[in-house]
């Protein structure tokens, strides 16, 4: 089925790179390196070059910190989403929120897609998607609060949760009247979880994925891979790449990242290897 | 009744499992589909293939090339017979130099400007005194067929089109178009 996000529709085999742009002063990776205006406007000009379809625009750091509230969060996203969509036409924005308040004013702002990072915490945010017509990135965080931590969190089986609630909420929402093309599971490493759980999630993501919606994977530089292979913040690229390979073999399709050229290399390698991608240009032999 | 005949080499690029996102051989493609395209531009009934049985290649990319072009007679492996058309499937040698896939060979150039110039003079003769085990040593495929066309030029008057000359990858192929008899 075809994927629509907004304004912008993409085939069954697209793999699309979404970007993030934090408008946080505290975000884990980039410590606010984007929290003025220009500089997030120079982040949007940047992974737009190296060929990101989305940027997902977050105005509230997801781990623990000052608390940011519903007026806040719109002084830092709104005009933004506004001045990103004026400046690129065919850019698919997303926005990171759990705030239908907040979502309703990003989709007026020109909005395509509204990132429900925290597994449905707002279940207003659904209604907004219908209402404007915009798609949804629906999570699994085993109910826990925004912005909270995990502690000593337990699963049957993890993945089992992950599906019935991501599919439930996708369920839920179409029953809303989100266009069932226009909505995206994604399993959220980390958010509700220890590393054993975002690596038994990564190891069996096919499973997800054969649930027939598409899926998204946001495993950048996250703590899993650091905790996975004892890297702290700034040198966990290999190991999100590695993360990243597993998940497009089975197919994930939209890869929620830091660093777009190189995790749109992997995934095109993963993809050329599980056979859904030709090579760019293959003589070697064949000549 | 007059005969045409095309000479396309066995490139593996070409066929459709082998597609890439960019077409390494997008020259030689069309020149291909040009060529064969005029083959059965008036819907012959049969097409006569020659290619080295030796290639795994050779009937596979002729196959496919005629497919394409909507060819719905049958191919057959010969004899030639006077007005048939004729789908030659041939390529010059692989070893014309450090790039080639089958490294440098001092006699490769000759043999392929020999090719070359008895195709675009339609000379038989030449053609057919082509020599099989000096091809096979320099990897080039076809020379046999070569050489049976060769023996359909010495009859009649032919006069050929080259539509693609050159080596892009170390190997040197042609696609030309031959009509008379």
């Amino acid at each position: 089925m075809t994927l629509r996000l907004g304004r912008q529709e993409f085939a069954d085999d697209a793999t699309l790179m979404m970007a993030i742009v934090n408008r946080t002063p505290d975000s884990f990776y980039d410590r606010g390196a984007t929290w003025g205006h220009d500089r997030a406007l120079d982040r949007v000009e940047q992974v737009v070059a190296e060929g990101a379809e989305i940027v997902d625009i977050g105005g509230v750091k997801a781990g623990l910190g000052p608390d940011v509230d519903v007026q806040e969060e719109k002084r830092r996203v709104v005009d933004f989403v506004e001045q990103v969509r004026s400046r690129y036409p065919r850019l698919v924005i997303s926005v990171d929120t759990w705030r239908a308040d907040v979502g309703r004013a990003v989709c007026d702002a020109g909005a395509d897609l509204l990132n429900d990072a925290w597994g449905g915490a707002d279940p207003r945010l659904a209604e907004v998607a219908a209402e404007y017509d915009v798609a949804m990135v629906v999570t699994h965080t085993g109910g826990l609060t925004p912005r909270t931590s995990p502690h000593r969190v337990r699963y049957d089986d993890v993945v089992a949760d992950a599906i019935s609630s991501t599919v439930a909420q996708a369920e839920r929402a179409v029953s809303l009247g989100v266009d069932p093309r226009s909505v995206v599971i994604d399993p959220a490493h980390d958010f509700g979880k220890t590393t054993f759980h975002s690596l038994e999630l990564t190891r069996r993501l096919d499973e997800m994925v054969t649930t027939g919606w598409p899926v998204l994977v946001s495993l950048s530089n996250k703590d899993f891979v650091g905790e996975t292979l004892g890297r702290p913040v700034g040198e966990r690229l290999l190991g999100t790449l590695a993360a990243t390979a597993v998940c497009a073999v089975v197919g994930a399709r939209i890869f929620r990242v830091h660093e777009v050229s190189e995790t749109r290399q992997v995934v095109d390698m993963a993809w050329s290897i599980a056979g859904r991608r030709p090579p760019a240009a293959a003589i070697r032999g064949l000549a | 009744m007059s005969g045409r005949a095309v000479v396309v080499p066995p490139v593996p690029a070409l066929l459709p499992e082998h597609a890439s996102l960019t077409d390494p051989v997008s020259d030689l493609r069309s020149a291909c589909e040009e060529a064969v395209a005029l083959l059965v531009s008036e819907a012959p009934e049969r097409v006569v293939l020659l290619a080295d049985p030796a290639d795994p290649w050779a009937r596979p990319v002729a196959k496919m090339l005629l497919a394409a072009a909507g060819h719905r007679g049958v191919v057959v492996s010969g004899p030639v017979g006077a007005g048939d058309a004729v789908l030659v499937v041939a390529n010059g040698t692989a070893r014309r130099g450090a790039e080639s896939p089958g490294g440098p060979d001092d006699r490769a150039l000759e043999f392929d400007v020999r090719v070359e110039k008895a195709l675009t003079d339609c000379d038989g003769a030449a053609l057919r005194s082509l020599d099989p085990g000096l091809g096979a040593a320099l990897l080039a495929s076809g020379t046999s067929p070569l050489r049976e066309l060769g023996a359909l030029l010495e009859h009649g008057s032919w006069s050929a089109r080259l539509l693609y000359s050159g080596d892009p990858f170390g190997v040197q192929y042609w696609v030309a178009v031959l009509a008379g008899g």
